[in-house]
């Protein structure tokens, strides 16, 4: 550490205080003492001493004397431009805060709502060959029905490699099961992939060869799940059993993968090779009979236009043997953008989708209005105080101030709005991103990856802050100061932007505030009043037994006082359902079918309209009964629907005994189809399904559980509180119904805030007005009309546009979002209307009143 | 001409340049005090005396050769002009006068 210099901290201080002409010898003699001390004292004594005599020097007769620096001049100036600015923003102290926290919130709100709109829009970008990649789509036409697939034959993908322009062709098959760890049962993604996937797509490996993936005994599991499962990075060897449908299969870790991103189609917690799929699932279906996702690597510059031409030509038709009567067209979808398409399209794809676009686009959308409300009131108010501010102005040119400087101060003062406003943006759409994570559990948005769009905020928002300056800047700066000063010059002009801008700003927070509570209202409706069914309280058990299972496990549960209910049932809401043919006389459709248990009805609140419910000692019940829904019936333009002859499968005879009200049996996205609910014996159901209370819904599960394990040990098992599909349906209606409470309760704010602060700006000017009006004889009641009127005129043209442009916009935006959504009616918008009316309208009156009532000779009196 | 009159420790300061001959600088100059008055002074207060005593015309200063063992920097060496030398002519002429008048009685005290 000691070297045989002195440090050279010191020797620069020296240089940086002495007097340049003793610089040189000082040091010198510094220098001399110092090799000195080294040889008596020790190196690091003569570093002490060097220091100590370095410091003992600063004195007047050694430091550089006081030169005049020329350059400093604007510097000092600039301490007088700060302090301007610190003044003026103490005496504007309402107004300049409101106007930083309005910006800060409303680029948080950006920030937040890009980040959400990247990670959606992003996904599967960390693919390498993302341009190359599609995935083997097919449409399929009935008549004038079209359905959308996006899974193939796995005997097609053999076949595909003979197509010209096709480099690879991969397939993946995503599952669901259960794996089992120490007599615990966990939830288990499983990806059955071939031998070329991983070569196509790149999932980054932590640890062993891809290579021995080709076994069909093995697994490569992500570090999150090895983690999990085994507390451990480095599971490879450890062993696995996964459980679906019955079927069981052991496999060995021989792969550690990297986490994948959760914005990436492939969502598994293992991956294993695609011949292992048939041991565990249809062993004896054909090759035509499963189904999964067929992925091509094409070619640089091929036509994927004639490629799917080429595989519609191959494989159109031995696939129609599987759909009679139907033709077939295949497409290809590219990787990029294909997850949000999917969740746009009715898709029917087993692989990861993005949020519907409105979740991440209508959100954005609002901020950006906030953001325009939030410029406009800061704009109007940085221009009204601008123009308070003449007489500075004046004052500064007869001292001798250049019109330059005045430029400078006005511009710099809006811009330290905004940059304040940015800072201050930072830790709140940190916190909103944090609460917006919160609410989605299978969601991951890192504000870290918004940074290059906080660089556009940024840039923009000094932009804006430029431009709000520019105004006044150049235009008040260029008054003759005599004028000024002899109260001649008056500003002009600025009048009519501050209202063009206020009509503008109510405009558009009309718009935000219908939205939001269309939104709202949509969110709640969808939630609560038209699922036609609850199944919140209940605990589903997936069986593959049949009665073997039901039976036990229901007098097991039955004991518990828990439970106030329990059925079984084939197919169940949200989960599963399927269609047959039905034919009424010379009627033939397809209809909706679900096989339902006793008191199914009663279990998961169907609405029963008229009739009864499935009776389980009537056998004839079991076979020639069914009960319909409402749209059934509309469908059939039945009177009386109760007793009606209905073939099933063109052979069997049933009569119906019951309407049940329309539910949604899938998700709120499908349309309400003709159902019919089919009365099935224990034989034949999938699941069992239990009523509880809300509260108990948790701890039922962990007791189903131990139940099972207590009856059936080691088979499969699979719970779920309620259905996977409706369940991130709710979630996410959730997140839009707090998300647009938020968004609209904060530009309604926003805009009163900048209707209460340019009224108040504007009155500030013309309290003589008042003073005088008052002074005559006016009554606080006629200044209120008379000062009023302005703003009313304003506030109706503003309120009208916005809420004429939400009438048409935001109807069409909620029809292309969701096949069921509540009915736009004039109703809202009065209400709107009202409301915003009235909110501006107080806001107006209690600052003119409050302007109206102070004494008028306080403001005459001028000395 | 600005004062005459020598403070006790620029006195030093010039006997000490006016003793080193050709070899005064800052450095030469602290140690002949200390080996002559057995007193060690700081830097910064020689050099508030160089530098009066400069002002003062006592003393002239020119730079000198770079050497190695300070770290090739010159020195700056002084010598003493016939005005420095008869102002301490003068002082010691003063100091004779009073010793002289001094009693020989008093001088055993």
């Amino acid at each position: 550490m000691t070297k045989n210099k002195p440090l050279k901290i010191f020797i620069n201080l020296l240089r940086w205080y002495c007097d340049p002409l003793l610089f040189e010898e000082i040091s010198g003699d510094l220098y001399e003492g110092f090799i000195q001390n080294r040889v008596k004292k020790g190196p690091f004594l003569a570093q002490c001493i060097y220091a100590l005599e370095v410091l003992a020097l600063i004195r007047p007769s050694v430091v550089r004397p006081a030169t005049r620096h020329y350059k400093s001049r604007p510097f000092m100036m600039m301490a007088n431009y700060i302090k301007v600015t610190r003044r003026s923003f103490i005496r504007n102290r309402t107004y300049a805060s409101i106007n930083v926290v309005g910006l800060g919130v409303a680029l948080a709100c950006c920030l937040a709502t890009y980040v959400n709109y990247s990670f959606n829009t992003s996904y599967d970008e960390e693919q390498r060959n993302i341009d190359r990649i599609h995935r083997v789509n097919y449409l399929q036409f009935q008549g004038v029905d079209e359905s959308n697939f996006a899974v193939t034959p796995i005997g097609l993908g053999p076949q595909l490699k003979e197509i010209a322009g096709i480099d690879a062709v991969t397939q993946y098959a995503s599952k669901r099961g259960t794996v089992r760890f120490d007599d615990d049962y966990f939830d288990f993604h499983l990806g059955f992939a071939d031998d070329q996937f991983l070569g196509i797509f790149n999932f980054p490996v932590l640890s062993g060869s891809v290579e021995s993936l080709k076994e069909s005994s093995a697994i490569g599991i992500t570090r999150a799940t090895a983690i999990k499962y085994f507390q451990d990075e480095n599971a490879i060897g450890q062993s696995i059993t996964y459980l679906d449908q019955g079927q069981q299969k052991e496999f060995l870790v021989t792969v550690i993968f990297q986490d994948l991103p959760l914005n990436s189609s492939f969502r598994f917690n293992g991956m294993a090779n695609l011949n292992g799929l048939s041991q565990v699932y249809k062993p004896d279906a054909g090759e035509w009979n499963q189904y999964l996702s067929t992925f091509l690597l094409v070619g640089e510059s091929q036509s994927t236009s004639v490629i799917a031409q080429s595989i519609t030509e191959l494989a159109a038709e031995r696939l129609t043997a599987n759909h009679p009567g139907q033709t077939i067209e295949f497409y290809l979808d590219p990787l990029k953008g294909m997850a949000a398409r999917a969740a746009d399209n009715e898709l029917s794809s087993p692989l990861k989708e993005a949020m519907p676009w409105p979740i991440y686009v209508v959100p954005g959308v609002i901020s950006m209005l906030i953001l325009l409300v939030t410029i406009f009131t800061f704009v109007n108010t940085f221009i009204a105080s601008a123009a308070k501010r003449l007489k500075e102005i004046g004052i500064r040119k007869v001292m001798g101030g250049r019109r330059s400087q005045i430029i400078a101060q006005f511009i710099g003062e809006s811009v330290a709005i905004c940059l304040l406003a940015l800072i201050l943006a930072i830790p709140i759409s940190n916190f909103l991103v944090e609460q917006y994570g919160q609410l989605l559990p299978f969601y991951d948005i890192d504000l870290n990856k918004g940074w290059d769009f906080f660089l556009f905020l940024a840039i923009m928002i000094v932009t804006v802050g430029i431009m709000a300056g520019s105004y006044p800047a150049f235009y008040i700066s260029k008054f003759q100061p005599a004028g000024i000063l002899k109260g001649e010059t008056q500003v002009k002009g600025v009048g009519r932007i501050s209202k063009l801008l206020l009509g503008a700003q109510l405009g558009f927070s009309m718009l935000a505030l219908v939205s939001s509570i269309l939104f709202v209202q949509n969110a709640h409706y969808q939630n609560n009043l038209e699922l036609g069914f609850d199944t919140d309280e209940t605990v589903v058990v997936r069986l593959v037994g049949g009665a073997e299972q039901y039976a036990p496990l229901k007098a097991k549960l039955g004991q518990n006082p828990k439970v106030s209910g329990i059925t079984g049932a084939g197919d169940h809401v949200g989960r599963r359902f399927h269609t047959t043919s039905v034919r009424i006389e010379s009627v033939e459709f397809e209809a909706v079918e679900m096989n339902v248990g006793e008191n199914y009805i009663d279990i998961v609140e169907l609405d029963l309209v008229s009739g009864r419910d499935f009776i389980g000692e009537l056998q004839s019940d079991y076979d020639q009964s069914v009960i319909v829904s409402e749209s059934f019936v509309k469908r059939m333009g039945w009177v009386s629907p109760i007793g009606k002859q209905v073939t099933l499968q063109d052979t069997a005879q049933h009569f119906v005994v019951g309407v049940v009200k329309d539910f949604y049996f899938d998700t709120f996205n499908s349309e309400l189809q003709p159902l019919i609910l089919n009365f099935s014996a224990p034989q034949e159901f999938r699941y069992l399904i239990a009523r509880t209370h809300a509260a108990n819904v948790t701890s039922l599960q962990e007791e189903t559980k131990l139940a099972w394990k207590e009856v059936f040990q080691n088979q499969e098992f699979d719970i779920d509180p309620a259905s996977h599909a409706l369940h991130e349906g709710t979630i996410v209606n959730t997140i839009i119904l707090k998300l647009f409470v938020f968004m609209g309760s904060i530009a309604v704010i926003m805009s009163l805030i900048g209707l209460f602060s340019l009224i108040s700006l504007n009155l500030a000017g013309r309290m003589k007005e008042i003073g005088i009006r008052k002074v005559l004889g006016s009554s606080i009641p006629a200044l209120i009309r008379v000062i009023n009127r302005d703003y009313i005129v304003l506030l109706f043209v503003g309120i009208i546009a916005g809420s004429l442009i939400s009438y048409f916009l935001i109807p069409a935006m909620m029809s292309a979002m969701w096949a069921h959504h509540i009915a736009v009616g004039p109703g809202l918008f009065i209400i709107a209307i009202a409301l915003m009316l009235l909110v501006s309208i107080a806001t107006v009156a209690f600052r003119v009143i409050s302007a109206a009532r102070v004494n008028a000779s306080n403001l005459l009196r001028t000395e | 001409m600005r004062g005459t009159y020598l403070g006790e420790f620029q006195e030093l300061v010039l006997l000490a340049i006016m003793l080193l001959d050709k070899d005064a600088y800052g450095a030469s100059i602290l140690e002949k005090i200390n080996e002559h008055a057995g007193r060690w002074i700081t830097r910064g207060a020689l050099h508030s005396a160089l530098t009066r005593l400069e002002e003062k015309g006592y003393i002239q200063s020119a730079m000198g050769g770079a050497t190695a063992e300070r770290g090739g920097r010159r020195k700056r060496l002084y010598t003493i002009t016939p005005d420095g030398r008869s102002v301490l002519e003068e002082a010691k002429g003063i100091r004779d006068a009073f010793w002289a008048a001094i009693p020989q009685t008093t001088q055993g005290n």
